[in-house]
């Protein structure tokens, strides 16, 4: 092992007994063995152990449900399966009952005995427990049959529900290395690099950069001690997003596999996972991953016999979002503060510690395998022109259906909002998609035909991002959403160059002041000649992108802004400074309802009587609109 | 770069020659072409902060970018515009932001002017420090004492000694001082001591103070002692060596020779 420059990542201890696995003739035969005993089991019941899961308690599920099979003497005919997430978190935790598939979905503890005794063992089907369609209330039983995965095409996430992201046994038994003796065995490095090339595959963690190229540069830098790397960006800094953390909670050996092809064929000798510090679950996920990769020996000195030798370390995220830019990630590596420097040289020819470093997203690592197992040619079917294969997105906000989702490049914003997400929570109107993360734009309703890729996304002044989708409706105002988004990014802002540090917080001010109703017309162009100037000077995509969110919702709801300036109203009635709360007296019924819930005692009235609201002591908090029935509450 | 190689650019419509890989601000202001500045400096390595010194890079084939020129690299056949309307409005924006931000600070008031700004567009604030990084680059590089650094992010930036605290490594050599484009950084020798400090927005932070040593024969002052003895020892110089001035010093070399 070459190259890990005085510190030893967590776990690397190198090969200490002989791997398990030393040639493709091996991996063959333990394929078979593994397969055997994995299809052996073909009634069990599987418990999503997700993070979202976990949040709703599916740990507490699964041991009620191992106390059922113990207690009913079932230990060896029905073992309990802990998988990786299912995307569908909203709905969870989710319990699926093997080999009829049959989805559950919300189980709490109090259901194991039914799910043991009667599902799984009687094969009844649990009505209660079912997923129903929100139109019709029809219950669905099957899991692909649900809207919210009719749409989706899962290859990457694909095996997540189906493996033990503990055990690499399931991986293999499912197919898993056998891109690696295929990239190994029958490919020489050049061709890898031209398959991922064919591809058409573009980095999933924000930029799009086509990774046969990076790769291809990569190759070609040259080394002043023959040190190069390999690193996963698993710091995943964008707030409500998770899709990262799910591939490797939830199938660590695929972006392992793929970071060793990729090692392979771009001569590098350590690799790294740069993980954040929030994710401990993910954390141990990996930790065993890597554990158990080296002690089949798909990682360690001679891999498989090929005469290849690399290993993958661990290093824990320094904690900003700024971490997760190329060149801040490295600097953080090498123990410096995590602060981008100007990539006029590139990573890929100096980075981690100035040597060859071809940084690449989870996601996109997890891609590798894919595209060498079925073919360039298979994977460049998928998608659009100019992107390939799928995106996985967190799909958040007031949509019914909320998760993570993996769709085809190509897909229109509709499908994904009102088929896959169901459309608008409570009926309500769509007013806009934000995409991309907090530095990408918001999407109005005009656009919702938009096919789903890099290029259109940019061209309407979104992007792509890491694949957050924040979906609003009707109550949202676009200036409060400008005003949140430059607050985070001004909070985010490393503050080395001027234009983001000074420039990004000034906007924000500029904002902030319009939403208390002291903006001025003026100000609208004075953010628009901003916007301009700060990406242009900016040193890194931070500040490169900041204005994103503040350029679109002017751009897109104008009449909003200049509602703001011009007549000092929020028409969504989310800007505290601009609304006013009364109670209509002809639709009051005196029901008293918001009488309770107001936190300052400002309404009064007898029953059935119309009540009075005191505007003069009223903190504008919203509890007696939330709460009428009536529409009595009126927003103005 | 050992085979450096020699390579035709183009800087406001007239060719130049340079090498490839050179730092395009050195080659600009080397051709009489004027880029303002404000953290940069030869004695450093550049770290592209301000985006002052922004200019417009092309290919010639009409794809242009803005980089920031002194730490942009040359290469064969760009083209550089250095007054292009993209370039002005980065730079306004940096004068205008920093202005609103340090008001009362010589250079950026006529580096501001030179622009045509007089009056930001922004509530103004009371700041001399403009997170430059100068200080922390020549403490770190030239000095090698890493006294300073940066601390907090974003708006909440700070410049000095560790924890802002009068704790760290600094020998009061005053390099920062002199390299300190606003000069906020202050130094005052005084009874015997000097005190070094940071003073941005009225508020004094990092102050560290030495002992000041003089020669013994004539009096005249040396610097702090504690400086000295950082140089005797990197240098390996015997111990009696900041006894005296250097003038002192070479008279006794003179009276032992004779004697
Ligand atoms: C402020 C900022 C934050 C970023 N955060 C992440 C991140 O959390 N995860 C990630 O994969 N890429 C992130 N990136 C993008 C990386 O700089 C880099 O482009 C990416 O990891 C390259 O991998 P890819 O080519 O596979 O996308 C961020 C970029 C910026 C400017
Ligand atoms: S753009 Fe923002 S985050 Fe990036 S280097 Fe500049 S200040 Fe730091
Ligand atoms: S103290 Fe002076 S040199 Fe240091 S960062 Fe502030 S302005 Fe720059
Ligand atoms: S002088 Fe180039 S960025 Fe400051």
């Amino acid at each position: 092992m070459t190259g890990t420059s005085g510190w030893v990542a967590d776990g690397r201890t190198g090969p200490t007994g002989t791997p398990l696995i030393r040639s493709p003739r091996d991996l063959e035969e333990a394929r078979k063995r593994f397969l055997a005993s994995y299809q052996a089991v073909q009634k069990y019941i599987s418990v999503c152990g997700g993070t979202g899961c976990r949040g709703g308690g599916c740990l507490a599920v699964a041991q009620a449900i191992r106390d059922v099979v113990r207690e009913e003497g079932l230990e060896q005919t029905l073992p309990v399966r802990l998988t990786g997430c299912h995307g569908f978190c909203e709905r969870g935790p989710i319990v699926v009952i093997y080999p009829q598939k049959i989805f559950y979905q919300q189980v709490k503890p109090i259901h194991a005995r039914k799910i043991v005794t009667r599902s799984a063992v009687a094969g009844e089907v649990l009505e209660d427990l079912l997923y129903k369609a929100p139109d019709t209330k029809e219950a669905i039983p099957h899991e692909e049959d649900i809207p919210f995965y009719r749409k989706q095409m899962r290859l990457v996430f694909g095996r997540n529900g189906a493996i033990d992201p503990e055990n690499i046994e399931d991986y293999i038994a499912l197919g898993g290395y056998s891109a690696l003796v295929k990239a190994l065995f029958s490919m020489q490095p050049d061709e890898i690099i031209e398959e991922v090339k064919r591809s058409g595959l573009r980095g999933r963690g924000g930029g799009g950069f086509p990774t046969g190229r990076k790769w291809a540069s990569m190759k070609k830098a040259p080394s002043p001690d023959g040190r190069r790397f390999v690193i996963c960006n698993a710091d995943e800094g964008d707030p409500g997003a998770f899709m990262d953390r799910s591939l490797i909670e939830g199938n660590p050996h695929s972006v392992i596999e793929g970071m060793i092809i990729g090692a392979y064929a771009m001569g590098a000798t350590a690799g790294y996972v740069y993980i954040r510090r929030e994710y401990p679950l993910a954390l141990q996920t990996l930790t065993t991953a890597l554990r158990q990769a080296r002690e089949y020996g798909f990682l360690g000195q001679d891999i498989l016999g090929s005469g290849f030798s690399f290993d993958i370390g661990i290093n824990r995220g320094g904690g900003a979002f700024v971490c997760g830019e190329s060149t801040a990630l490295m600097a953080s590596m090498e123990g410096k503060v995590g602060e981008p420097r100007p990539k006029y040289v590139h990573t890929v020819e100096k980075g981690l510690w100035d040597r060859p470093t071809c940084l690449n997203n989870v996601e996109t690592w997890a891609n590798v395998p894919l595209i060498i197992a079925r073919g360039a040619d298979w994977y460049a079917g998928i998608g659009t022109d100019k992107s390939k294969g799928t995106k996985i997105f967190s799909l958040v906000g007031k949509v019914n259906n909320t998760g993570l989702i993996e769709v085809p490049m190509g897909i229109t914003l509709r499908e994904v909002i009102f088929e896959i997400g169901g459309g608008i929570q409570k009926g309500r109107r769509f007013k806009a998609v934000q995409t991309g993360g907090p530095s990408g734009g918001v999407i109005p309703e005009s656009l919702l035909d938009l096919p789903v890729d890099f290029d259109r996304l940019t061209e309407v002044g979104s992007m792509m991002g890491s694949g957050g989708m924040i979906v609003m409706d009707d109550r949202t105002c676009m200036v409060d959403v400008a005003r949140y988004f430059l607050q985070f990014l001004t909070e985010e802002s490393c503050g080395k160059c001027v234009p983001c540090r000074e420039g990004v917080r000034r906007v924000k001010e500029i904002v902030e002041r319009i939403c208390r109703g002291e903006g001025r017309m003026s100000d609208l162009r004075l953010i628009e000649e901003m916007a301009p100037e700060i990406a242009d000077g900016s040193l890194c995509g931070l500040g490169q992108s900041a204005p994103n969110p503040v350029i679109t919702s002017i751009r897109y709801f104008r009449e909003e802004w200049e509602a703001h300036v011009r007549d000092r109203k929020c028409p969504a009635g989310v800007c505290k400074d601009l609304i006013t709360y009364s109670i209509d007296p002809v639709k009051c019924t005196g029901c008293m309802a918001c009488v309770k819930p107001c936190p300052q005692q400002c309404i009064t009235g007898e029953r059935k009587k119309p009540h009075v609201l005191d505007a003069s002591r009223c903190i504008k908090c919203g509890a007696c609109y939330e709460v009428c029935k009536y529409d009595a509450v009126l927003r103005q | 770069m050992d085979d450096a190689k020699t390579i035709t650019i183009t800087i406001n419509g007239k060719q130049v020659q340079t090498t490839e890989g050179r730092y395009l601000l050195e080659v600009c202001r080397e051709n009489g072409v004027d880029i303002p500045t404000l953290c940069h400096h030869e004695a450093v390595s550049p770290a592209g902060a301000c985006r002052l010194c922004a200019v417009e890079v092309g290919d010639g084939k009409g794809r242009s970018r803005i980089v920031a020129s002194c730490i942009y690299p040359c290469w064969d056949g760009m083209v550089v515009e250095t007054e292009s309307p993209r370039a002005v409005g980065v730079r306004r924006l940096v004068l205008e932001t920093l202005l609103a931000r340090a008001p009362k600070v010589p250079v950026i008031r006529d580096l501001a002017r030179r622009y045509g700004i007089r009056r930001p567009r922004f509530p103004l604030e009371n700041h001399q420090c403009i997170l430059c990084g100068l200080c922390v680059r020549v403490c770190s590089e030239v000095v090698g004492v890493h006294a300073l650094s940066m601390q907090g992010r974003g708006a909440e930036k700070e410049c000095g000694t560790p924890y802002l605290s009068g704790e760290s490594t600094c020998i009061g050599c005053g390099a920062c001082v002199y390299v300190c484009p606003t000069e906020c950084i202050h130094m005052e020798d005084r009874d015997g001591v000097r005190t070094i400090w940071h003073e941005d927005a009225g508020v004094k932070t990092s102050v560290r103070q030495f002992k000041l040593k003089y020669c013994k024969v004539c009096g005249a002052p040396l610097g702090p002692e504690y400086q000295l003895e950082y140089i005797r020892k990197k240098v390996g110089l015997p111990e009696d060596f900041h006894d005296l001035c250097p003038g002192c010093r070479a008279t006794g070399r003179r009276v032992a020779a004779t004697t």
